[in-house]
């Protein structure tokens, strides 16, 4: 998302701040402000139907059987700013929430759906969707799961006091029927799409009695493997095993520990240290001696991560000049910058998706770049025979970003276009990108698992986070079409498609696909790296 | 107080002052290692394009946090940049703040000092609770505020600098002022008619400056600090451009993989304001014959 979608609420300015100050990384950032604007409805994925049973067994470590007991310390980006699923929107509660509570269906780590509270769904026509629930799932506070727990939560998400930062997500629903006691069924507005994906992704079931009892806010209360035990404000929330978990045999660890370390090079010091046994988002530069060693161990993702891009404002000179945008895709070093600015870590830019998804095209013809006699060529096309001097907003918050802009400023000079750079806090530059004041900067967008998300979002005209200033009624229809189709290969065609016209046009140079990555010590199993994002503890056991 | 005041032949400061200097320059062994360090700083900025055969920008993909080599002596940093051509470069921008916003805050400020300490009075109260209010922010984050407002770049840092600095400026020289002011030859140039302006610069300026212009020396120390602490939080040069504080910043998540690509710059850092802390400490203790600070 371009952090873009920051300017939407104001609750986000809060989070520039708390980004500035340091309290939140880059990453809780982002999925921030994804998820104030509802950026996070992730995408319907393809091949929903694999056997559950396999799925299960391929989510644990193959070597062991898993042992019972101990504490699992985990060391995250931030703090949670509140715990309750339907309106926190910082990446670090997410992490936590997700142990506490269960979702219908679940995204596994390549993009299919798993059985989660519903053991089987079924698409009755193409508004309507059905769900078998589990007979056996128990809430925290002893209230049996039923179908009118799932009516509850959508319709507690979509009333307009809960102020839910993911009615977006589900606003499709015309409305949740109570069909028998583990039977549900929703009605759709129109085929949707992303609709299963949007419900693996923030369709966390919630319990109106514990809604009532305890401040959601502070004391989650779900059906999932961990119950929530205290949350010490600014130093750690911490979970205990809930023995009446529905899931046979899970979880394995007594109780979960999460502390907010902000400060990358601290979090690895203190998991070299054993103060904490599991953290996330490893500093790309400590990536590969992580990688060579076993200790700890690294672990990551060719699917779960963001695209980093270049934006232009489109509408305006110098950028409204469709081959100038051209003439720099073809003169940008996309493996110079994987290598030189990410440390060799990711993948090479070319989609809103990554090459692991299910969604991907080969369409890309900027793979075989860089181009600089094409480049050099173009650019005499586009009326610059002598070059030209652009300006470039940098991000000095993301170390990544900004590199990769100093690197794209020397790849341009070697086509004649002179890129000025200026620096900016994340406040002032959302300013400017939401305003399409600028030219052309890095942005990126969070969780794009289904491409609607990205499409629907930043490229459409009517987009809400669309600040490049595009427009294009062929891609807005082609969008349009495949958030409707609801079957996936027909879908996949049309984002190729889609693909081809950006491809064309450019409103976007896709520079860098950044992964996830997570540290642990060895004796950490069963810890996995979800396209989702999300972080379960569910499987996870200590040696 | 002020040290010129009780020297001989006051009246034309001129030689006074010049003598002084050269007397400072042969007794006084800070001085010359001072001036030492900065006229060689100052001459490696100067001919920096001569000293390195790299450019500050080009990057060597296939060397990024490379350590001290033939190829690099410095080694290189995060995007495969000759760190001791950055560091070379770095200097233009450090001596270019530390005299660009000290020349100006002295041109500022020493009318400010001046005409207060001369006048007193109103005047006087009225500006120095103007500058009262501007000492009590503390210096950087004054100039934060004022890049905020104005902008990032090299010229904006040398205006809030020197903003940081004119209030420090004039009160000292008021301080000086007010001493000189009441001497006995400047009383003898008014009982034989000279004007206020005439008194104010012929008289009172040449002998209460001294102390002044030691902390001007001294000021342009803090200024390549201030500089570095600017820079190292994005608000001073845009990037390529190398700044000393800049390359901390970059480099600080690298640490543990390239701990030269702070060294480098730190000693950069410590070496200039080592070198104007000499010159400064050396000429105060010259000009003052009591060995009393201000």
């Amino acid at each position: 998302m371009t952090d873009t979608s920051g300017q939407h609420l104001p609750a986000n300015r809060d989070l520039d701040k708390r980004y500035q100050s340091g309290d939140i990384s880059r990453r809780g950032f982002v999925a921030t402000l994804a998820a104030a604007t509802a950026v996070l409805s992730f995408g319907g994925s393809l091949g929903a139907a694999r056997a559950a049973a396999e799925r299960r067994a391929d989510q644990l470590d193959a070597q062991a059987a898993p042992k019972r007991g101990g504490i699992l310390k985990a060391g995250l980006t931030g703090q949670p700013d509140q715990l309750d699923p339907a309106t926190s929107s910082v990446y670090t509660a997410a992490q936590i929430y997700d142990n506490v509570f269960d979702k219908l269906i679940v995204l596994d780590r390549n993009g299919s759906f798993l059985p989660a509270l519903a053991t089987r769904w079924r698409q009755l026509d193409p508004r309507t969707w059905e769900f078998d629930l589990v007979h056996n799932a128990v809430f925290h506070n002893g209230e049996p799961f039923t179908a009118a727990d799932v009516q509850y939560t959508f319709q507690r998400i979509l009333n307009p006091k809960t102020a839910s930062a993911y009615t977006p997500l589900f606003d499709s629903i015309a409305s949740v029927q109570v069909v028998n006691k583990f039977t549900v069924r929703f009605h759709l507005k129109q085929a949707f799409g992303p609709f299963l994906t949007n419900l693996a992704a923030n369709g966390e079931i919630v319990n109106a009695k514990a809604i009532k009892a305890f401040d959601p806010k502070r004391h989650p209360i779900g059906t999932g493997p961990f119950k929530f035990k205290e949350w010490i404000t600014s130093d750690h929330v911490t979970l205990e095993r809930w023995p009446h978990y529905w899931g046979s045999g899970t979880p394995y660890v007594d109780s979960v520990i999460f502390r907010g370390m902000p400060v990358d090079e601290g979090r690895l010091a203190a998991l070299q240290s054993g103060e904490v046994n599991w953290v996330d988002a490893v500093p790309l530069q400590d990536v590969k001696r992580l990688r060579s060693g076993s200790n700890p161990v690294f672990m990551t993702s060719n699917n779960a991560g963001l695209p980093d891009f270049l934006t232009f404002v489109v509408d305006k000179p110098p950028f409204n000049n469709k081959k100038l945008r051209q003439a720099v895709a073809w003169a940008i070093d996309k493996r110079a910058i994987l290598a030189v600015a990410y440390f060799g870590v990711g993948q090479v830019g070319s989609a809103e998706v990554p090459t692991g998804s299910p969604w991907y095209s080969s369409n890309d013809p900027y793979h075989a770049g860089p181009n600089l006699a094409k480049a050099q060529q173009l650019l005499h096309e586009a009326g610059y025979p002598n070059g030209l001097t652009v300006e470039y907003l940098g991000l000095p918050q993301y170390p990544e970003l900004l590199k990769t802009g100093e690197i794209v400023k020397e790849q341009l000079a070697q086509i004649g276009i002179t890129m000025n750079i200026t620096q900016l806090d994340v406040t002032p530059w959302s300013t400017r990108l939401v305003n399409k004041n600028y030219q052309i900067t890095s942005a990126y967008q969070e969780r794009t698992i289904d491409p609607d998300n990205f499409y629907s979002l930043l490229l459409t005209h009517d987009a809400t986070l669309n600040y490049s200033g595009y427009k294009n009624p062929a891609l807005d229809s082609l969008v349009r079409q495949a958030k409707q189709a609801t079957d996936p290969a027909t879908r996949k065609k049309l984002y190729a498609k889609v693909r081809n016209i950006m491809y064309e046009d450019v409103p976007f140079v896709f520079v860098h696909y950044e992964t996830l990555n997570y540290a642990m010590q060895p004796r950490v199993h069963g810890s996995q790296v979800l396209p989702s994002l999300e972080l379960r503890f569910k499987d996870v056991w200590l040696g | 107080m002020s040290a010129p005041a009780t020297m001989p032949a006051a009246q034309d400061s001129r030689p006074v002052r010049f003598g002084l200097l050269t007397r400072a320059l042969g007794r006084n062994r800070a001085i010359v290692a001072g001036l030492a360090i900065v006229l060689a700083l100052t001459l490696v900025a100067l001919a920096a394009s001569m000293i390195t055969p790299y450019s500050y920008h080009a990057m060597s993909y296939d060397a990024v946090l490379a350590g001290p080599s033939r190829a690099h002596v410095f080694g290189t940093d995060g995007l495969g940049r000759d760190l001791f051509t950055r560091v070379v470069y770095s200097f233009q921008v450090s001596l270019k703040v530390a005299f660009g916003s000290v020349v100006l805050a002295l041109l500022v400020g020493i009318p400010l000092g001046l005409v207060a300490g001369y006048w007193g009075g109103l005047l006087d109260g009225l500006l120095m609770r103007l500058i009262d209010m501007l000492l009590a922010f503390p210096a950087i984050l004054l100039a934060i505020a004022l890049i905020t407002i104005l902008g990032q770049g090299l010229t904006v840092m040398v205006i809030a600098i020197a903003v940081v600095y004119v209030p420090i400026l004039a009160r000292v020289l008021r301080g000086s002022v007010l001493d000189v002011r009441q001497a006995t030859y400047v009383e003898g140039a008014r009982a034989r008619g000279a004007g206020h302006m005439r008194l104010m610069l012929r008289h009172v300026l040449p002998n209460s400056i001294g102390p002044t212009l030691v902390q001007a020396t001294l000021l342009m120390a803090f200024a390549i600090q201030i500089e570095a602490g600017l820079s190292f939080l994005g608000l001073g040069v845009q990037p390529p451009t190398p700044s000393l504080g800049y390359m901390l910043q970059e480099n600080h998540g690298y640490i543990s993989q390239s701990p030269w690509g702070s060294l480098f710059p730190c000693l950069a850092i410590a070496l200039a304001v080592l070198g104007f802390n000499l010159l400064g400490t050396g000429l105060r203790s010259s000009l003052d014959p009591r060995g009393r600070a201000r």
